[in-house]
């Protein structure tokens, strides 16, 4: 599983931001939904769902939710410190204490993930270019265009565009100038070639 | 978020960055306990305008799309050309002098001093060209529209060229900008003048964002305002004619 994925649902703007903010810090690759009632809620299926214990009674809880093979982890969100009321037991697979600092909320979440099965994949960092994006960077910086790139290495226009997306995507340099500026630091290509091309 | 009764000193603890914003309508420090609508009167400031613009600067999300249209459109356009005089005449050379100082270089080696100014000076040229074109050509355009609109008089702006023409080219420079960030950030190697580099990667901030509000009122204002008009005459011009037959 590449991602996990998170619902919300609390009829409470607090606390559908305020657990996104908390979410994000994880960071982990993962998709929140926000719900605010149950028909926005059943249209979207999620690995783990938090579940405001004002929003629904332990007796009216869908069935999407309780049975079947996409039934997703429940969380009950309690906002007191009484403890787990007994009724909600059978159907909370975890329970969330409102009430706990933001490291024990953290530590907490994350203990539910892993004893959920799911794996906690960081978010992406930078990746290295591989060597056909290098070559085709270093094409870009010497000025040639999408079109000549894909006739010079046999491949479609398409093929460098796809290319020419990942670059920036891992590099984090979005026009040609600036591509020209990281090839050059990074030595893909020199000064002199580049004069001798504008030039 | 701000009334006319807010105090002008609150306003800039509130965002230092205001300062710019102020400085383009004339307001100066030196507030001592004045309100907005204090300085608004002794400056003959529209106070609904400027409090517009202060709100939509300070909160994104509140954007006073209907209010701001209902203004005329020569406060917008002296409001958007002040601040291209800002950065044309101000910021972006502060920030060249900076890079381009010899005495004191940024970076160990020339190669790097080299490839940050040209970079830099891409970048200016590029927004130079963009500015100019707004401040002498869509600008003048916008207010040919609005006066035949209001008027009936002057010549028929619509001929040929449209607002919505004008939308497609903001991007670049903003991209350019970003790129520039990341550059400093990422790419070049630990400065030899790390203040100097500090004190750039600052202003760029500013700047960036700075250059967000300002788009979002040509984007969310002043493009909508002006196609609302242009629609308007062509109708008029359209039930002219076919009247006419």
């Amino acid at each position: 599983m590449s991602q996990i994925s998170f619902l919300i649902f609390s009829g409470s703007y607090i606390f559908r931001t305020g657990l996104r903010s908390l979410l994000e810090e994880l960071e982990i690759t993962q998709k929140v939904y926000l719900a605010e009632d149950i028909d926005k809620a059943l249209k979207v299926q999620a690995d783990i769902l938090f579940l405001d214990t004002l929003q629904v009674s332990p007796a009216s809880l869908p069935a999407a939710w309780t049975e079947g093979p996409h039934k997703p982890v429940i969380v009950g969100l309690l906002p007191h410190t009484d403890g787990e009321p007994s009724e909600y037991r059978e159907i909370w697979d975890h329970f969330l204490d409102l009430s706990l600092t933001k490291s024990e909320l953290l530590e907490k979440i994350r203990r539910i993930i892993r004893e959920s099965g799911f794996e906690e994949h960081p978010a992406p960092r930078e990746e290295k270019l591989s060597e056909r994006e290098k070559t085709i960077l270093r094409l870009v910086a010497l000025g040639h265009t999408n079109r000549d790139i894909a006739e010079k290495l046999f491949i479609s226009t398409h093929t460098v565009i796809t290319h020419r997306k990942n670059i920036t995507r891992k590099i984090g340099i979005k026009t040609v100038s600036g591509l020209t500026v990281y090839a050059l630091l990074n030595h893909l290509v020199e000064m002199d070639e580049i004069q001798e091309q504008t030039g | 978020m701000i009334t006319e009764n807010t105090k002008m000193v609150d306003l800039v603890h509130r965002n230092y960055s205001l300062i710019s914003v102020l400085h383009r309508f004339g307001i100066a420090l030196g507030f001592e306990d004045k309100t907005i609508r204090e300085v608004c009167r002794e400056k003959d400031l529209d106070i609904r305008f400027f409090l517009e613009i202060i709100n939509s600067f300070l909160d994104h999300d509140y954007f006073p799309r209907e209010h701001l249209i209902s203004f005329p459109l020569q406060l917008i356009v002296d409001y958007l050309t002040q601040t291209h005089q800002d950065y044309l005449g101000k910021r972006i050379p502060e920030i060249e002098a900076i890079i381009s100082d010899s005495e004191n270089p940024c970076y160990e080696k020339e190669e790097h001093n080299f490839l940050l100014i040209k970079f830099f000076r891409e970048y200016k040229n590029e927004l130079i060209v963009h500015i100019r074109r707004e401040d002498e050509k869509v600008f003048p355009y916008t207010l040919q529209v609005e006066q035949y609109y209001l008027t009936g008089r002057g010549p028929d702006p619509l001929t040929g060229y449209s607002i919505m023409d004008y939308l497609q080219e903001h991007d670049d420079i903003e991209e350019k900008l970003f790129d520039l960030k990341n550059i400093i950030i990422k790419y070049l190697p630990p400065p030899r003048n790390p203040d100097a580099c500090y004190h750039v990667i600052a202003m760029l901030f500013d700047l960036e964002k700075d250059m967000q509000d300002h788009s979002r009122i040509e984007e969310k204002v002043l493009v909508p305002k002006v196609a609302l008009m242009e629609k308007s005459i062509r109708e008029q011009a359209h039930g002219d004619k076919s009247s006419g037959v």
